[in-house]
């Protein structure tokens, strides 16, 4: 477990092609890659489950909860079509802001920290929603992009519970090497 | 604020029922091709519903979502095509409500439950008349999306074992159903649902 808490940051720095919003859209498959094969948006969708961690219950579920509901109203815009400004960008910022509230261990009440989260959803669930009516076959692909989204935030609740108990260094480091990579993204380097 | 709700709710039904069909149905001829058409976009809602059941710890749910869908499955041709939209919206109101954790004892809880098993049966259809669908194919129909509504149920008697983790879980899965019902409901407004 600790050598593999060792090499996560290694994998979120490492150089990716940022294919999320790229990619042709299809069915479920698309949809479940479509946030995995994105970097900016898997060190967001974990920085929330560890950031979760930190906080406790019930910001430990509470999240995952937000985002999702949050998320299928920023995908229901993008599939109208409503224009939302700069998308690229916040998606590349919530993995700074994320990432520096996990390195720094923040600890928000419930509702700033819903707030904050339920924001950064609104983007990515556009992002995804806005490459919807184009695939294949758009249920299957959303369907496809929920799942896998859920999935990155109990990945992300996962390490942090499995950490959180034996104090935050590894924590932390995981949050620093978030922000980095979504630093990297907002710069344009990734 | 009341008054404004009023406004948007009445602005959201005429929206939903203005819309076209959303779902293409084929007439199931046998309990095969019965069982295949309940298992589309239609397996929110009941699935949502039985989330429901399962987190209020609540047979009653159950059984009037499926004394719903089976009037639903008579009532179709007066409910209109535009059914399946109508579940995904109702549905959609059970898996915010099962996500939220708000209380589930409410008499409202019960009539949602009704409406949702009554749409969701009256969708399944599209609008047919039950009489001139074949026996199998409405028998295929009612079996697979009772199995899907009664499903999450099994994990009733877990949930005694393991109330915390089984509840969040619950919460999450509820918060996935609500997405995607939502995303669905505004994919019908683009174009049909595959």
């Amino acid at each position: 477990m600790k050598r593999i808490a060792l090499l996560a940051p290694w994998v979120l720095l490492a150089p990716g092609a940022a294919l999320a919003h790229s990619a042709e859209a299809g069915g479920l498959v698309s949809g479940l890659s479509h946030p995995i094969l994105g970097p900016d948006h898997v060190v967001a969708m974990v920085a929330v489950g560890l950031w979760g961690a930190i906080l406790g219950r019930p910001a430990l579920w509470a999240l995952p909860v937000a985002f999702p509901l949050v998320m299928a109203f920023g995908g229901m815009l993008g599939i109208m079509g409503v224009p939302l400004p700069s998308v690229e960008t916040a998606i590349a910022l919530s993995g700074v802001v994320l990432g520096l509230l996990v390195a720094f261990a923040v600890r928000l009440p419930l509702v700033p920290a819903c707030l904050i989260v339920g924001t950064f959803a609104l983007f990515h669930g556009y992002a995804h929603g806005a490459e919807l009516p184009a695939s294949a076959n758009p249920l299957a692909f959303a369907v496809g992009f929920v799942i896998s989204t859920g999935a990155l935030h109990l990945l992300g609740v996962g390490v942090g519970e499995a950490t959180v108990a034996r104090g935050k260094p590894i924590l932390r480091t995981l949050g620093a090497a978030i922000a980095l990579t979504g630093g990297a993204f907002l710069a344009g380097l990734a | 604020m009341r008054r404004a709700a009023g406004r948007a709710g009445r602005a959201g039904l005429l929206l939903l029922l203005g819309a076209g069909p959303a779902v293409a149905h084929g007439i199931p001829r046998n309990v095969g091709e019965g069982l295949a058409a309940s298992g589309g976009p239609l397996l929110l809602p009941l699935l949502a519903l039985g989330l429901m059941a399962v987190m209020a710890r609540r047979r009653e749910f159950v059984l009037a979502g499926a004394a719903g869908l089976l009037a639903g499955l008579i009532l179709a041709p007066w409910i209109g095509p535009n059914a399946d939209l109508l579940a995904l919206a109702a549905g959609f109101a059970c898996a915010v409500l099962t996500a939220t954790g708000l209380p589930l004892a409410g008499p409202g809880h019960m009539a949602l439950a009704a409406l949702t098993g009554t749409l969701a049966g009256a969708a399944l259809t599209g609008g047919h008349d039950p009489r001139t669908l074949p026996a199998g194919g409405l028998a295929g129909l009612a079996l697979g999306s009772l199995v899907a509504l009664a499903g999450p149920f099994a994990l009733a008697p877990l949930l005694s074992r393991w109330p915390g983790p089984l509840r969040i879980g619950l919460r999450v899965a509820a918060s996935w159903v609500a997405a995607i019902s939502a995303l669905a409901l505004s994919l019908t407004f683009a174009g049909p649902l595959p």
